[in-house]
């Protein structure tokens, strides 16, 4: 049954997926996300150290 | 993490993938997206990578990704653990790669002071946290500090990377 779902989404994708460049398109310029990449850019920006993975790198360094 | 998920498709590089959802209103297709973010040197990150996802729908040969919404389908937890997978195959595969992700602020979320889909991000975390961080390190951020993760604190923004 589970198996039998599984195929049917794969299958209803595919044809969802014949349009693929223009879903692809539709993922990247999606205003919603870019708003979200701007504050999350923002936000990390505003960060001033000492940051709690300075020892996760300085590890990585040694 | 050994949590039902859906399977998904890797639709561009390994940045834009792409699974089914099948729920109580049927099927909707999701998109994940892996966006760069600016470097800064002095805070080491390099690269670091924005998570975001939401419901790809189709209006009048018109797509649109809807990142706001609530499908209601009933799999929230199932949809959250293919996003999760997605993001470990992407961080396995970029070792040198931190991810950040954050969920967003609907009126559901005003009205209870929560960020719902962060909720249920640090739900899946916490509760798969001794198999997580044996393998990554997490940090959460609030107003503007993060801290290491501390499983049960509530955070706005989670950065993760393999370890």
């Amino acid at each position: 049954m589970e198996k039998h779902k599984e195929m049917e989404s794969e299958a209803w994708m595919e044809e969802l997926l014949k349009d693929k460049e223009r879903i692809i398109a539709a993922i990247k310029n999606s205003p919603g996300l870019q708003r979200r990449n701007r504050e999350a850019a923002e936000m990390l920006s505003k960060l001033k150290p000492p940051f709690p993975w300075d020892d996760h790198y300085a590890q990585k360094k040694d | 993490m050994n949590k039902d998920t859906y399977p998904f498709l890797n639709l561009e590089g390994d940045f834009i993938y792409a699974f089914v959802s099948e729920g109580i209103r049927g099927k909707v297709l999701k998109a994940v997206l892996i966006s760069p973010l600016p470097y800064h040197p002095e805070k080491h990150f390099n690269p670091l990578f924005n998570l975001g996802f939401g419901d790809v729908v189709g209006h009048d040969e018109e797509w649109t990704l809807d990142d706001s919404v609530r499908s209601g389908n009933g799999d929230m937890p199932k949809v959250i653990a293919t996003v999760a997978r997605i993001a470990m195959e992407f961080l396995r595969k970029h070792p040198d790669c931190a991810l950040s992700f954050q969920g967003y602020i609907d009126q559901k979320s005003v009205l209870h002071g929560k960020n719902h889909r962060n909720v249920l991000y640090q739900r899946g975390i916490n509760s798969n946290w001794p198999e997580l961080s044996v393998e990554f390190t997490f940090w959460g951020g609030k107003a503007g500090n993060f801290e290491k993760y501390v499983v049960g604190n509530q955070y706005d923004q989670i950065l993760v990377k393999i370890k």
